[in-house]
């Protein structure tokens, strides 16, 4: 059943509020001690799907995600809410406002049924960084979930919501959709306001949805993009596209992962190609600098962001109270953003960024979109012994479309030795449209 | 009942800490860490010195959108705002520097 066709259900009274959140509750209650992936409750659910029940049967107007569940990465703030990124550091940190997202939800009547587990301040690949434990996959509880999204991705894999909402900075929303075998959405940078998202990265970070289906994607997506006066990099660019004859660019990345992972992305974007009439060009992406230009950005734009995390206004001071991943981040960053090493790290960075945009520009004069893996690997035991390059490779295919401000999405459906693995299509900047189009016609 | 089950379930669930690669890091584990953090930096910065591009600037307005005609101020949170500052006086906030030491 789609989000669209539940509401529905709700709205004529077929399905209570009150029901919805109560059988997630009961869900949440049997699972999570094993799975970790709820950290805080929303203990005023039931009280508000009440409200909204009585709201139906006045026969009163009610929001487009009336009664819908939905769970939060513990990095987007809300309201009265533990919002503490997967840290001690924000343990005791309850925002007395919400994101902008998150009032757009509350506007159309969503439920928040509470906070997710994460990577530490979105510190991560695998969601085993939190200060709270890792995060579980539900598919298969000795595998991680992927991050840093990780109770986001989990929490729709494992039914403990209707949909869910997380924030990619290089993969942090694909990479544990890939894992859980559910859809995630990377939205254009600029499509959705991130006020309100304790920000790790601010020219990557993009907040988005993980839910069952594209369909679901794109119903939650149009509630939350849009201009917010709030934040200056959101715009209301949005394109929506008529086409039905698509020529897609299939990425070459035989070089870069399991030769049997490339097989799989290149049967499935041919089967489907030919069955839509859809022209396959191969093409490449700059993927040998994307790890580099990244986390030379990431590095200095953490360590300026976590600078208000000083122990007076937030909490506990950062560098006494965060993990290893954390404190790498700040540590290095710290070091590359000194005086004496002007120009020579982050503008490279920036510079081999517009190298980037240029190549992802020239890719879409010729074609309409561009599919590759999400990720170059399936998801790791829990706990399993994994050097820092590896974990760097996990981002491998997806941090070129933040590096470049484009759209992506990871869609479900092909398994590697019974392990869910996500097909990535990047789309341009602002064409969300055409990731739902071509996106509906992959999950099949 | 059906409002019960969601209450019962404990507000902050318990952590697996067991699971996590999060741990507490010593003054000497932090001193390794900078070093390995600077020493990966300078190992990417390196490849990215190679990429040749003309850097691009933005001067005139292109790219400024259209900032619509505001938004209503938040009541709730001026109020909070306020209530939680320790000086105030009329609309302003009054702070003095270093007033935390």
């Amino acid at each position: 059943m789609s989000l669209k066709q539940k509401v529905e259900l709700i709205k004529k009274g077929k399905l209570s509020a009150e029901k919805n959140v109560a059988e997630f509750g009961e869900k949440i209650q049997k699972v999570n001690k094993d799975l970790n992936i709820f950290l805080v409750l929303n203990t005023k659910a039931i009280e508000q799907a009440k409200e909204i029940d009585l709201r139906i049967k006045k026969g009163k107007e009610v929001g487009k995600l009336a009664g819908l569940c939905v769970a939060v990465k513990s990095c987007i703030c809300v309201k009265d809410l533990e919002t503490n990124c997967g840290s001690k550091v924000l343990e005791a940190y309850v925002p007395g406002y919400d994101a902008s997202v998150i009032e757009k939800l509350k506007n159309e009547d969503a439920i928040i049924l509470g906070m997710v587990n994460m990577d530490e301040f979105a510190c991560g690949w695998s969601g085993e960084t939190s200060a709270f434990g890792a995060t579980k996959n539900p598919k298969n509880k000795e595998l991680v979930a992927g991050g840093s999204s990780s109770g986001s991705g989990a929490s729709v894999a494992a039914e403990l919501c209707d949909f869910a909402l997380g924030s990619d900075t290089g993969g942090s929303i694909r990479v544990p959709a890939s894992h859980c075998g559910v859809v995630g959405l990377k939205p254009s940078y600029g499509s959705v306001s991130r006020y309100g998202l304790i920000d790790m990265s601010m020219s990557l970070d993009q907040i988005g949805p993980l839910t069952n289906s594209v369909e679901d994607s794109e119903f939650i997506f149009n509630i939350i993009r849009g201009q917010d006066n709030f934040d200056c990099v959101s715009q209301d660019n949005y394109k929506v596209e008529k086409k039905k004859k698509y020529t897609l660019g299939l990425v070459n990345v035989e070089d870069f992962c399991d030769k049997k992972i490339a097989d799989l992305i290149k049967k499935k974007t041919e089967e489907i190609a030919k069955k839509n009439k859809w022209e396959i060009k191969k093409v490449s992406l700059p993927l040998d600098i994307g790890i580099e230009t990244y986390y030379v950005i990431v590095y200095t734009e953490f360590f300026s962001a976590t600078r208000k995390f000083d122990g007076r206004r937030f909490g506990k001071k950062i560098e006494d109270f965060a993990g290893p991943e954390v404190l790498r981040r700040i540590l290095g960053g710290s070091e590359i953003s000194k005086a004496e090493y002007h120009g020579k790290y982050y503008r490279n960075a920036l510079k081999a960024r517009q190298y980037v945009k240029e190549q992802f520009e020239k890719l879409f004069e010729e074609v309409d979109f561009l599919v590759l893996p999400t990720v170059p690997r399936t998801a790791h035991k829990v706990g399993s012994n994994i050097s820092l390059k590896e974990m760097f490779a996990y981002d491998l295919f997806t941090v070129l479309a933040n590096i470049a401000g484009v759209c992506a999405m990871s869609i479900p459906g092909l398994k590697l030795n019974k392990e869910e693995l996500g097909l990535q299509v990047i789309a341009p900047r602002f064409s969300e449209d055409i990731l739902f189009n071509i996106g509906k016609e992959f999950e099949i | 009942m059906a409002g019960k089950d969601l209450k019962d379930v404990k507000e902050k669930t318990g952590s697996d800490i067991g699971t996590s690669l999060w741990h507490r890091v010593s003054e000497q584990e932090k001193e390794e860490i900078k070093k390995n953090a600077k020493k990966i930096m300078d190992d990417f910065g390196a490849k990215l010195e190679k990429i040749s591009v003309k850097e691009k600037h933005f001067e005139s307005g292109e790219g400024l959108r259209d900032e619509g005609s505001g938004w209503e101020t938040d009541a709730e949170f001026r109020s909070t705002m306020f209530s939680n500052a320790p000086n105030t006086e009329d609309d302003l906030i009054l702070a003095e520097k270093g007033g935390w030491k």
